[in-house]
């Protein structure tokens, strides 16, 4: 009688612990939905290759092993993107010497918009136009402005959705100096 | 091609008139309860009345070239049809004529209520294009029309039940069904009226004008000119889609109905459930509760299927997602919901008799607010039906 | 006095039972045929009393109750998915709700369906479903599988149909119950004829149903089992389907919408109250390109699967995954044309595609046009023209037209041309457009879905099992005194097995050997 009291209790403690298990893994999951979808810093930053609009040469991520990239999204319909685009331009001679390129990958469709846009902004650093959308969705931005930051080695090392903190953007290229 | 049309239509009134009548026969049946020839013909013109009712869907369906139950005319009309055949046949097995009665005069309400909205042979939009629709919305209706029956026999059972020469809740509870029940008479017979008389009233807003069918009693918060010099403005939260329109109708058919409510009782000196408790009372309660309870068991698979399977893999084809969350399918959820728990409280200890039918008097309240306050309240994907 | 029929003391004779056997009577549980279910012992544990919490029925039952009065909340104010696609959620509730929308958006219930509690609720409906069936399958299981064929006459008596009989020949009767397809079975000369037994593991499959819909539903939450995505594709172009690590690509051959006639006199009267069109389909044809190692941004290296045609309540299959036809977006502009006339009055057209524009434009007529500024969509803003997006919806152009000499800028849109420098010399305007649709496809892997059906399946198989068949027995039992006692029990429809067991004994009488 005794052991089948222990059976029984077992088996309850097997059912009840199925059960909170799942209850727990599924609350787990809805706290952290969105979440798996998006890079984080540590993974690899997924490779691409886009045209430079100003030299219409490849540029490739591959190609820039041993160098710090600064990779950012944005468009020239979205305002607080307008309002990095000069801090951007102001710190990538400095930083290019230090072996770290800044690229910002456009959204815009027509390079006509852009062109404009940098002649307005007198841009310098690669702009590049990404038309189908295809780098946007290979690292996983929904939202316009993102910038990865991302280590010689080709890992991230650090990201940011939404606006820069301008004051800080110094602090985070300095981290992806080779 | 034309011809087909007007045919559906008029076979549709002979159903209606058909209906009416075997309510007569069948009231005649249960007062004179020896002669059964009077409950054969009133089975017989129901169902006469009912392969009219077949044939206007089946005409329909041959004009428009799907089946005609894709709006909320065409839905209702289906489902009036559907109760009656269910009532036909569980006639068959339960000759009770109070049944039939109550039965017959739900099933008329509805079809009455149904040539309210647009009659119009409406083509479908692509997401109704498909088998399934036929499927789901039949099986659905037939579901409901079984569930139905139980709250026939749930209310004929609280009528019996209840002690008339006391006042309590329950009293009050039976009189208020009586009320809702007048008011859609009431809604119906203004409606006839008006329509008839053909009253068009304008009401002119700051945006656009409507029309009303009614005496425009309330109308939007920014009116500019309207009919009537007495006039109620409805608050300005107010917004949904003709939200004063509704509210006009609805005020007035509880007005009609407690006007009606008055002059039965003005003429009976009694409350409805005092009048016809005597009349029940010779209905044998336990065999109601048994049908009652049958009803659900053959009824919920039935709704399952229809309401929530087919539905479910109708709307995966469709709307590339089998639930969606929309008002309507809440509420068929609800639906299900409520009578799965009715089949497992029924089997505590001391839920059947009155506390049953009681439930399933609530149950029937759901699937009517489904029918009809989703689509008039609350708009979803359903919009249509 | 009378004589109670279950122990033969006196009774009152108002009373069906004597006192004693009413209160017996009253606690008798026939559900599980009065087999103790196991969570009803004595010393109990912490796990005993979660266990005793989720076994109960009324507990079930007050979770969902619970359960069906949230469900219907949600649906007092519409759901955040089904308010105006764009509208800011805390300025929409409270703008057209009030403070009651406030209130509720606060809440949370405008998401209540996925709201952690609503998962909760569910999570605690499952335990008590899985926990009830367990709970008391078992003891009924063994309960009916060893039933004894004699049973205490107590028991017997205990049932809702009891009749004494005088027979003589029991196997007639047997014979006639095995005619009505009962299964007969005896010891001694005790019968036991009992029917459709399965009916009472109607419920416990159902359940198992209910369960495995619940379980999909979590499965659901796993990427590997469930996976969507949502693309937009313009007429022409090709897009990646996002969440398929750049393997499946999809191009919109062409996306076109079919209208039902207007004149068609069976639906003239329902379009004229629709007061538009009525759409009669919405079809792509679709060409899909997979591709195993794809560096973001490359174009080439695609290789073409097949070409399909995807429409609405028709979903397409390729590479594992469906295709939906599930939105689209009517006449973006593809291009505009312009007409300029130049001092002599001669004519010419700039036509200019909206995707890529020139930066410059020759004209026929020697006038040249340079294009200043391009805004996709645009809007005013205060003083200044902004592009609220990429999509050419609303397109318009800032130009410089010169003939060498004079040189005048223009704000060029389809339904304006405004000139900067006031003179507009060359009377430009909107002559022509092109345009062009994007379609939104789904596109999803699922599966789960299968794991949904096969829950529904057993669900529906274990509904009527268990609601259209009835667990009927009855039991032959001989008294001392040579009598029989016939009882019945039924597990619902009492009414109907009284009726059933009465023709029995009818039938016996009629066939003249009582």
């Amino acid at each position: 009688m005794d052991s089948l009291k222990k059976r029984r209790f077992l088996i309850r403690l097997f059912v009840l612990t199925v059960l909170a298990c799942v209850l727990l893994t599924a609350g787990w999951k809805l706290l952290n939905e969105g979440k798996s979808q998006k890079l984080e810093a540590g993974e690899k930053a997924p490779d691409f290759v886009l045209e430079n609009i100003q030299t219409g040469e490849k540029f490739k991520l591959s190609d820039l092993k041993g160098k710090g990239v600064l990779v950012n999204f944005w468009a020239t319909y979205c305002e607080p993107c307008k309002q990095e685009m000069p801090v951007f331009e102001e710190a990538a001679p400095t930083y290019e010497k230090q072996n770290v390129i800044l690229a910002a990958i456009s959204a815009d469709q027509s390079s006509l918009v852009i062109n404009r846009f940098r002649d307005r902004y007198d841009l310098s650093f690669p702009l590049l136009q990404d038309n189908g959308n295809q780098v946007m969705e290979a690292y996983s931005v929904d939202a316009l402005p993102a910038t990865f930051f991302i280590r010689a080695d080709g890992t991230i090392s650090r990201t940011v959705y939404g606006p820069l903190q301008i004051e800080k953007l110094e602090k985070y290229l300095d981290e992806i100096v080779p | 091609m034309e011809q087909l049309h007007l045919l559906s239509g008029h076979l549709l009134e002979v159903a209606f008139f058909s209906y009416l009548i075997g309510v007569i026969l069948f009231t005649w049946a249960a007062a004179r309860r020896r002669q059964p020839v009077f409950r054969n013909l009133a089975w017989g013109i129901t169902a006469l009345g009912w392969l009219a009712q077949l044939g206007f869907f089946i005409l329909r369906w041959v004009y428009s070239g799907h089946a005609p139950v894709s709006n909320l005319f065409e839905f209702m009309t289906f489902f009036g049809m559907m109760m009656v055949l269910v009532l036909l046949v569980v006639y068959w097995f339960y000759p009770y004529p109070l049944l039939a009665i109550l039965a017959l005069i739900i099933a008329i309400l509805i079809i009455g209520c149904a040539a309210m909205f647009p009659q119009e042979v409406a083509p479908l939009v692509p997401s109704l294009q498909s088998h399934w629709l036929y499927i789901h919305v039949t099986t659905a209706a037939l579901g409901e029309a079984v569930l139905s029956i139980s709250f026939f026999t749930g209310f004929l059972y609280i009528l019996h039940e209840t002690d008339q020469t006391k006042q309590h809740k329950s009293v009050w509870a039976i009189e208020g069904l009586f009320l809702i029940l007048l008011s859609v008479i009431g809604y119906m017979l203004l409606a006839f009226i008006f329509r008839l008389s053909g009253y068009t009233a304008a009401v002119i807003t700051a945006q656009d004008s409507v029309m009303y069918q009614l005496p425009p009693l309330f109308v939007p918060h920014d009116t500019v000119t309207t009919v009537l010099p007495v006039h109620i403005s409805v608050s300005e939260w107010m917004r949904g889609e003709n939200a004063a329109q509704q509210l006009n109708t609805v005020t007035l058919s509880i007005i009609a109905g407690v006007f009606l409510y008055i002059i039965i009782i003005a003429l009976a000196r009694k409350r409805i459930g005092a009048v016809l408790q005597p009349i029940v009372q010779k209905l044998p309660k336990d065999t109601l509760d048994d049908i009652g309870y049958r009803a659900v068991a053959i009824g919920f698979p039935i709704f399952t299927l229809g309401a929530l399977i087919f539905a479910m893999i109708w709307a995966q084809q469709a709307w590339d997602r089998f639930w969606g969350w929309d008002p309507k399918e809440v509420w068929a959820l609800i639906t299900w919901l409520f009578y799965a728990a009715f089949l497992h409280i029924r089997m505590l200890r001391g839920w059947q008799g009155i506390r049953s039918a009681w439930l399933l008097v609530i149950g029937f309240c759901i699937i009517m607010f489904n029918l009809l306050a989703v689509n008039l309240l609350i708009v979803g994907l359903h919009a249509y039906a | 006095m009378q004589q109670c029929p279950v122990c033969k003391k006196e009774k009152q004779q108002s009373e069906k039972f004597c006192s004693q056997c009413e209160e017996q009577r009253k606690n008798w549980d026939m559900r599980y045929e009065g087999a103790l279910r196991r969570s009803q012992q004595q010393k109990r544990t912490v796990i005993d009393n979660v266990w005793r919490f989720f076994s109960s029925v009324r507990n079930g039952m007050y979770i969902l109750i619970v359960t069906l009065l949230a469900t219907a909340l949600g649906t007092i104010l519409p759901q955040r998915a089904y308010i105006p696609p764009g509208s800011i959620p805390q300025e929409f509730y409270a703008s057209q709700y009030g403070l009651f929308g406030r209130a509720y958006h606060y809440l949370g219930f405008d998401m209540l369906y996925s709201s952690w509690w609503y998962m909760i609720l569910l999570g605690l409906l499952g335990a008590s479903i899985l926990i009830a069936s367990i709970d008391r399958f078992f003891p009924l299981y063994r309960a009916l599988k060893k039933q004894p064929i004699k049973r205490r006459i107590s028991f017997l008596r205990q049932q809702k149909y009891v009749r004494e009989l005088e027979i003589t020949a029991p196997e007639l009767l047997v014979k006639e119950m095995r005619e009505k397809r009962y299964h007969v079975r005896q010891d001694g000369e005790d019968f036991l004829a009992e029917k459709n037994r399965f009916a009472r593991w109607g419920p416990y499959v159902n359940h198992i149903g209910l369960l495995l819909i619940l379980t999909a539903a979590f499965l659901r939450l796993f990427p590997s089992f469930y996976q969507d995505s949502f693309v937009w594709i313009r007429d022409g172009e090709t897009a990646v389907v996002p969440n398929t690590n750049q393997s499946l690509f999809i191009k919109n051959e062409r996306f076109i919408v079919d209208t039902y006639n207007a004149d068609d006199p069976k639906f003239s009267e329902a379009i004229k109250l629709e007061g538009r069109n009525i759409p009669k389909s919405f079809t792509t044809n679709i060409s899909i390109f997979q591709t195993e190692k794809h560096l973001a941004g490359e174009m080439a290296d695609l290789d073409l699967l097949s070409h399909l045609q995807v429409s609405v309540n028709h979903p397409v299959r390729a590479a594992g995954y469906t295709i939906y036809q599930s939105g689209y977006q009517l006449n973006e502009f593809s291009s505009l044309t312009f007409r300029t006339f130049n001092e002599d009055g001669q004519t010419a057209d700039i036509k200019i595609d909206t995707q890529d524009p020139n930066t410059e434009y020759q004209l026929e007529n020697g006038l040249r046009a340079v294009l200043i500024d391009y805004y996709p969509d645009y809007q005013l803003d205060g003083d200044s023209v902004v592009t609220v997006s990429k999509f050419p919806r609303n397109p318009a152009f800032v130009m410089d037209i010169t003939d060498g000499e004079h040189t005048e800028r223009v704000f060029a849109a389809v339904d304006e041309v405004v000139s900067e420098t006031g003179s507009n010399r060359y009377s430009i305007s909107a002559v022509d457009y092109e345009t062009h649709h994007v379609t939104g496809l789904s596109v999803k892997r699922d599966w789960t879905l299968p794991v949904f059906l096969l829950g529904g399946i057993i669900f529906m198989m274990g509904l009527i099992q268990g609601l259209y068949w009835q667990h009927r027995r009855l039991w032959l039992h001989k008294q001392q005194d040579g009598t029989y006692l016939l009882a019945g029990y039924t597990n619902k429809h009492t009414s109907s097995l009284e009726k059933e067991a009465d023709r029995l004994l009818d039938n016996y009488r009629k066939g003249g050997r009582y």
